[in-house]
């Protein structure tokens, strides 16, 4: 059984359409990243897979339950933290913490071994009993991930955690998910439109852009299939004068840049490597470096944005 | 369900404890003014016979301290954006709603006995210096009218207050609105009062027990988390 799947699942506000027929399958204990730029739709979906909206046609099927007609018991099962944290600033750490293990019915005993075992798990037991207010928003979003595993669930929904922290601290709180995650063995579904975050935590990824699916898989599938360009760096000891014009009417090049003695060419496709080497040795120059560049999950993302745009165009 | 209720009072509670340097400054002017000036200053009157204004304006601290707790209660749990991960669990809208609303009744009501102290200890220690006998200075009904008309007051006031909440953008239209709806309390609380028998104040805590759960069931229709989210 799938930890997620949905079918076809629509969203549309006051006639604007803000998912539309998303289709996909993610499967237990697997962390998933669902990437988008803002407004994608990232925040919807998440919203119709905990129930807290009915989507306007589809199903989506959380842990095996309808996650509109059976929401409560969706709940019951995941933890969510919000694109805010929700932490009750003026109650402390520790007061945050026994107020949603209440609500998950935890005995005594259990929320305070389960308190004490999340906040000595993410470094904060010995700062539990001050009030959140004080506290840095990498901190809060520690608590806050604490919160949502507090009762064990199945899946937890995180939605952008690391937006607006400095760079450290979003290193800190990705490190925590993955370590959380290893730990009590959940399966993550995360909302983010940080690329490097997408590709250094998640399993499985799906981009989606103005409310549609583009693409969904390994972030290096995605990668191998979107990449259809191949980028090749070439380092040279000098720069002859026609060579620029060369490599610029070659039919497989589609863009050049130079910079000092370094060239970077966009190809058709990646194998152009030797024609290219071919070239530069043609022109009596010595190559000092000839490399395929590997393509960054972000340029495939602009990529896939760029040619969804130009598609409903 | 009784359990989730207590849940959600119990975290309003803990806040208020929290947060009792905010509630003492914003309450001590209430407990100065109508636990001790109000008294002090109206005490002849009283222990002559004359408490209807004394015990009216007495009443209506229920709809001025209701109306700010649930502001506290259910704006700024929206205003501080932690509504929507309590929207999260496995909370119904109704026990969150229900809690709130026991933990905004708790508090006032809390907040009432207090200044009623003040009230009574006051009006005793004037009367002593002014030279009335010593004796309890409301009558059995009187006291009976201050102690359960405000209660009901709180209900009709906490739901309703929420009911306006859900319309009202900001927490200055909130305020503006409640001062309104304190109208009516008040208009019927005059009239019970000018022919206050066991009688009148039997059906009035009917009929008004009756308005407030209608307008609560009302409140708890429009708590929903469809509607909430997307606020």
């Amino acid at each position: 059984m799938y930890a997620i799947e949905t079918f076809a699942l629509t969203k549309q506000y006051d006639g604007v359409t803000a998912l539309s027929d998303l289709t996909l399958t993610i499967k237990r204990g697997t962390i998933f990243g669902f990437l988008g730029p803002n407004g994608a739709g990232k925040t919807t979906t998440m919203n119709l897979l905990i129930g807290l909206i009915p989507p306007t046609s589809g199903q989506a099927r959380v842990l095996g339950f309808d996650s509109t007609r059976e929401a409560d018991k969706v709940r019951e099962r995941i933890g969510a933290l919000l694109e805010d944290h929700g932490l009750y600033e003026y109650l402390s750490a520790y007061d945050n913490l026994e107020f949603f293990a209440r609500i998950n019915k935890l005995t005594k005993s259990e929320r305070a071994a389960r308190i004490q075992e999340l906040l000595e798990k993410v470094g904060l037991w010995d700062r539990r009993d001050q009030q959140v207010k004080e506290w840095s928003k990498g901190m809060k979003q520690k608590l806050a991930i604490c919160r949502t595993l507090l009762h064990r669930p199945q899946i937890i929904f995180l939605d952008e955690p690391t937006s607006g922290l400095d760079p450290a601290s979003q290193r800190m709180v990705r490190e925590e998910i993955l370590k959380l995650k290893a730990s009590e063995n959940v399966t993550v579904f995360l909302n983010t439109h940080n690329l490097d975050e997408a590709e250094r935590v998640c399993d499985e990824l799906a981009i989606i852009n103005k409310g549609r699916l583009i693409t969904q898989g390994h972030p290096e599938e995605i990668k191998s299939t979107a990449a259809s360009d191949g980028h090749i760096v070439a380092v040279i000891d000098a720069l002859p004068q026609d060579l620029e014009r060369h490599l610029r009417d070659l039919p497989f090049v589609k863009s050049l840049e130079i910079n000092g003695h370094r060239l970077r060419l966009v190809t058709d496709t990646p194998s152009r490597s030797a024609e290219i080497n071919r070239l530069l040795v043609q022109h009596g120059v010595r190559v000092e470096e000839l490399r395929r560049e590997s393509v960054s999950l972000e340029e495939i993302f602009l990529q896939l944005i760029e040619e969804e745009q130009e598609h409903a165009s | 369900m009784l359990h989730d209720i207590w849940c959600v009072t119990w975290k309003e509670l803990m806040l208020a404890r929290r947060n009792l340097k905010s509630y003492l400054t914003s309450y001590g002017l209430v407990v100065g003014l109508w636990g001790v000036f109000l008294p002090a200053s109206s005490a002849d009157s009283i222990w002559r016979g004359e408490a209807t204004i004394s015990i009216l304006l007495f009443a209506y601290l229920s709809v001025l301290l209701g109306s700010g707790q649930t502001i506290s209660t259910f704006v700024s749990e929206r205003m501080q954006k932690t509504l929507g991960t309590l929207l999260t669990t496995r909370l119904s809208d109704a026990t969150i709603y229900l809690g709130k609303v026991l933990a905004v009744i708790l508090i006032s009501y809390a907040v009432m006995l207090l200044v009623l102290g003040l009230h009574l200890g006051t009006l005793m220690v004037v009367g002593q210096l002014n030279g009335y006998p010593l004796r309890f200075p409301y009558s059995l009904l009187q006291f009976v009218f201050l102690l359960v008309l405000p209660l009901i007051s709180l209900l009709y006031t906490s739901s309703l207050g929420v009911y306006i909440s859900l319309k009202s953008t900001n927490i200055r239209g909130q305020h503006f609105l409640n001062l309104f709806m304190g109208l009516p309390v008040f208009v019927m609380f005059y009239f019970v009062l000018q022919s206050l028998t066991w009688e009148t104040l039997l059906v009035s805590l009917a009929v008004f027990g009756f308005i407030s759960l209608l307008i609560t069931r009302f409140s708890i229709a429009r708590f929903n988390r469809q509607r909430l989210i997307l606020m």
